[in-house]
């Protein structure tokens, strides 16, 4: 049998002991006053029984003494030896008495306390106890002696004893039920008395619950069910055939039948009430079982569930003793279940821990509290790991704990995760400290650099305005404030609609609702009426930004005065080019008609001069004398002469208002045929020509062969005298954008001293005598050579002849156009 | 040859009227023009209207034109002449001291014969008429 504490001894079982020994005490005393008085009632209780000996009435004082201290919880040391020493005088009493009757000797203890009359009742030797009540004494003593013993196996032979006891005290008591006087004590001895049966009785039963955990009364105490029936079936047994015992005995002897039929009808009785306790037995084991079976079952499956739970689980003691561990345990730790069951979970620690937080944990899991927690544990094979633990008191329906159960959980990887996380975690806070240090010096330059913008922007001569795309003020610099001539406070925040009511119908507000939505630039020009009255002229240029659109405004009033002056003035300065131009065409259409009359109308009587000069002369040949004629001849060459000026003035004038119209010229061909046109006029046989190869030119054609055709008839009147006369014609190229040409002869040649004079309207260094001419030719040429951009220049040396030079541009470059000139004459 | 046919001169100046007849009298021609002083004049004779009303129709050998005449220049004339289908194949010669550019290119558009400049120079002058009378009197061929 297991000695467990199973059952929940609540001291009832004590004080019944308790009492059992003050009963027997007090019996005692009873008796021993009895003898002390020679009382028959308290000896005997009924005259004819036998009475308790004095010795037993002792015996049970003491046995009683030492129940009753054996069942108190205060007694001391002191009192537990005075219960062993009554025990032991109590085997004494006994054993000295079955002595006497074995070896039919006589110790004179019987009549030590008191003595008796021989020939009492049921008494074989005066004053002694009945065999049977020395041999219980002496069983009880015993019993008493080892009551309280710790080694079970002892316990259990003291629980026998009593049964022993009880047994032989239940064969009196029997007797004296049935009224069997044989059976009351041992033949031939001393009977026992009906009130010793009846305390050996109490006295036994007093000392099996002595220990009501331990041994057989365990089996009848408790909460059970089963132990609910086994008590009242024990009753029905033990009052049962005592009951079926007396129907027979007294049917016997009252002849009812016979005794044969007694025993057959005893044991049918017997039989069947044994047989209706196995069935009630039956049925109740049937009906716990039935209770049991889903208990079980459900058992089963927690149990299962347990075992194959992913968490380990620890089922510990209140003192903390391993009693249970899962599989999984084993399959972590290494431990297997036989190696930690009964011993401490303290193996497992790794040292790692500190000592305060177990002392923590056991105090708030005795309190009845869970804990939670994380442990790290050291394997079988050494290796350290992590656990989350959770431990749980299980607590019994009385409140009491009655184990601990720790469910844990590996959580090495997690751990082991956990700190590489916080590794990398430090190790990010490193870069984020470092990166946010770079950040705060980015910010600062930011910063330095916004506020840079910023002042700039505020301070800005032209007027900064942010609109947000919700058409809110965002940011107005001062110059704005100064355009919009109101404070910025009290834009700022608002809408811009709201701010200017009306404006959503003009153009401006659908440009700038053009550039906030379509997000392109805008830029205008606009006048503004100010409240006030005054106006102004704003260029505005909107252009969206992340925020909504940006505005720069400049003042432009002064501006569009200013234009508007411009406009005037260049309107006034049209009139007047218009007019001036008209002017000066009515001047040139002037000098024009003024020419043609010239040309027309001055020839016309020099041409008559001429003629009738000539007639006069033809009539008169004959009559005329010398000096008349060479008169005549005068007037007629002074007639040519004007005729000839009046020709070259003519072309003079008649070239100045020409406009050019460029075409390439092909020097070499134009000089040719001047040339050949010079031969009709003038004798030019005995000319030696020299001519180079000429490059093209761009040039206007008639006035460059007027041009050349004056230098060359130049160049063969003054030469003409020379011997034989040399001309030259041809270039020099000075550089790439223009042509250089001369003419060079070997004529009369003139004094450099006044070159400047040669080109000068009707200069001359020679008179008409020798040379004829105007003094028109050069200047002439002159005056083409600078319209087309060239320049004109002369060397001479006199008598030994001259060179002209005049330039041209180059043949692919055209020159300025001239602008109107008017001709001084 | 054939019979001479006559010139019509149209010229507002006397003197130069005088000139040019004396030339062409070198040609013995002096018999065969027929002189008038402006363009009125000259289209009088050639409509035979006016003064010459009851003229003779005769073939003209050219119109001897100056351009600058009083009443209806010379161009006016020419333009007449020309525009006039009885008229048109008449030579008609301009003999003017206008050099102009203007004159000789309006004076051609309008289909002028000759356009001959007065030389200043009496020699030269004579020698032109004669030539002018040479050719267009006696040399060149007109429709009869």
């Amino acid at each position: 049998m297991n000695f467990k504490k199973n059952i929940d001894s609540n001291g009832l079982e004590t004080i019944v002991s308790k009492i059992a020994g003050v009963f027997t005490i007090i019996i005692s005393g009873f008796v021993i006053i009895g003898w002390t008085f020679d009382v028959t009632i308290m000896k005997s209780i009924s005259s004819g029984f036998v009475s308790m000996k004095a010795n037993t009435a002792f015996g049970f004082l003491l046995a009683g003494i030492a129940l009753f201290i054996l069942n108190d919880e205060h007694s001391t040391k002191q009192k537990v030896k005075i219960a062993g020493i009554c025990s032991s005088i109590v085997i004494l009493i006994g054993g000295l008495t079955i002595v006497q009757y074995l070896f039919a000797l006589n110790f004179g203890i019987d009549q030590l306390l008191f003595s008796e009359t021989p020939g009492a009742i049921g008494t074989s030797s005066p004053g002694r106890m009945g065999l049977n009540t020395a041999f219980n004494f002496l069983l009880l003593g015993v019993v008493l002696l080892i009551l309280k013993s710790k080694n079970n196996r002892l316990l259990f032979t003291s629980q026998l004893l009593i049964i022993i006891v009880v047994l032989v005290t239940w064969s009196t008591f029997l007797g004296y039920l049935y009224g069997i006087k044989d059976y009351l004590g041992f033949p031939g001895f001393t009977k026992m008395a009906l009130h010793t049966s009846v305390t050996f009785i109490v006295l036994a039963f007093g000392a099996l619950f002595t220990n009501p955990e331990r041994g057989i009364p365990s089996l009848f105490l408790g909460e059970y069910k089963g132990i609910f029936l086994m008590r009242r079936l024990l009753l029905a047994i033990v009052l049962l055939p005592t009951l079926i015992g007396w129907v027979r005995y007294e049917g016997e002897i009252l002849g009812a039948y016979s005794t044969t039929t007694g025993l057959i009808i005893m044991v049918v009785a017997t039989t069947s009430f044994l047989f209706a306790v196995v069935l009630l037995v039956a049925k109740s084991l049937y009906n716990s079982e039935e209770e049991h079976k889903p208990i079980l079952e459900q058992l089963q499956k927690l149990s299962l569930a347990v075992e194959h739970s992913p968490n380990y689980v620890i089922i510990t003691s209140v003192q903390g003793i391993i009693e249970y561990v899962n599989p999984k345990f084993t399959q972590v730790t290494g431990y297997t279940k036989d190696e930690v069951v009964g011993i401490n979970p303290r193996i497992l620690k790794s040292g790692n821990t500190p000592l305060q937080l177990y002392k923590e944990l056991w105090e708030t899991i005795s309190s009845g509290k869970e804990w939670k927690g994380e442990l790290k544990n050291r394997k079988k094979n050494g290796d350290a790991y992590w656990e989350q633990i959770a431990i749980s008191p299980i607590i019994n329906s009385s409140g009491i704990i009655t184990h601990y159960v720790a469910i844990n959980e590996d959580i090495t990887s997690r751990k082991m995760s956990e700190e590489e996380l916080k590794m990398h975690r430090e190790r990010l806070e490193e870069l984020v400290n470092e990166r946010t240090k770079q950040l705060q010096e980015t910010n600062e330059i930011l910063r330095t650099s916004e506020e840079r913008f910023r002042s700039t922007l505020d301070t800005m001569l032209e007027g900064c305005q942010i609109i947000g795309f919700d058409w809110r003020y965002l940011y107005l610099n001062d110059t704005a404030d100064k355009h919009n001539q109101r404070p910025k406070e009290e834009l700022l925040g608002n809408k811009y609609m709201d701010m200017w009511p009306g404006i959503e119908s003009t153009h401006i507000f659908s440009v700038m609702k053009r550039c906030n939505e379509e997000r392109i630039a805008a830029h205008l020009e606009n006048e503004f009426l100010f409240p006030n009255g005054s106006k102004g002229w704003f260029e505005l240029s909107g252009q969206p930004v992340p925020e909504g659109i940006f505005i720069l405004s400049q003042d432009i009033t002064e501006r569009k005065q200013n234009e508007e002056e411009i406009i005037k003035l260049n309107t006034e300065l049209e009139h007047r080019v218009v007019e001036r131009t008209a002017q000066l065409e009515t001047a040139n259409k002037e000098l024009e008609a003024f020419t043609y009359s010239v040309s027309h109308d001055l020839r016309a009587p020099l041409r008559h001069i001429n003629g009738f000069i000539e007639l006069l002369q033809k009539n008169n040949t004959v009559s005329l004398d010398e000096k008349s004629n060479r008169f005549l001849n005068i007037i007629s060459s002074s007639a040519k002469q004007m005729g000839q000026l009046i020709d070259d003035l003519l072309q003079f004038s008649r070239m100045g208002k020409a406009s050019l119209k460029f075409s390439q010229i092909d020097m070499n061909f134009m000089v040719a045929r001047i040339i050949e046109d010079l031969e009709n006029s003038y004798s030019t046989n005995k000319i030696e020509w020299n001519l180079k190869t000429l490059p093209l030119v761009l040039a206007d054609t008639p006035l460059l062969k007027l041009a050349v055709e004056n230098l060359i008839s130049n160049a063969v009147k003054y030469s003409a005298k020379a011997n034989p006369p040399k001309i030259e014609f041809g270039c020099l190229q000075q550089n790439k954008t223009e042509v250089v040409f001369y003419v060079k002869d070997n004529g009369a040649g003139f004094n450099m001293q006044y070159v400047d004079k040669l080109f000068g309207v009707f200069q001359r260094l020679h008179s008409s005598d020798e040379y004829e001419g105007t003094g028109i030719g050069l200047a002439t040429v002159r005056r083409i050579i600078h319209k087309h951009g060239g320049r004109t220049w002369a060397e001479g040396e006199e008598k030994k002849g001259a060179t002209f030079y005049f330039s041209l541009p180059a043949g692919t470059e055209a020159p300025l156009p001239d602008h109107p000139e008017t001709v001084n004459l | 040859m054939e019979r001479i046919k006559k010139i019509l001169y149209a010229e507002d100046n006397p003197r130069d009227r005088e000139l040019t007849l004396a030339a062409l009298d070198e040609y013995n021609l002096v018999n065969k023009v027929i002189c008038v002083s402006d363009g009125e004049e000259a289209l009088d004779y050639l409509y035979k209207r006016g003064k010459y009303a009851n003229y003779e129709d005769e073939k003209l050998a050219a119109v001897l034109l100056d351009l600058k005449m009083p009443k209806v220049d010379g161009i006016e004339v020419l333009r007449t002449i020309k525009s006039d289908d009885n008229l048109k194949s008449i030579p008609v010669v301009i003999l003017t001291s206008s050099k102009e550019e203007k004159d000789l290119v309006e004076s051609y558009k309008l289909g002028v014969n000759a356009y001959v400049v007065k030389p200043v120079g009496f020699q030269e002058f004579v020698e032109a008429v004669k030539n002018i009378g040479l050719f267009w009197a006696i040399i060149n061929e007109t429709i009869e």
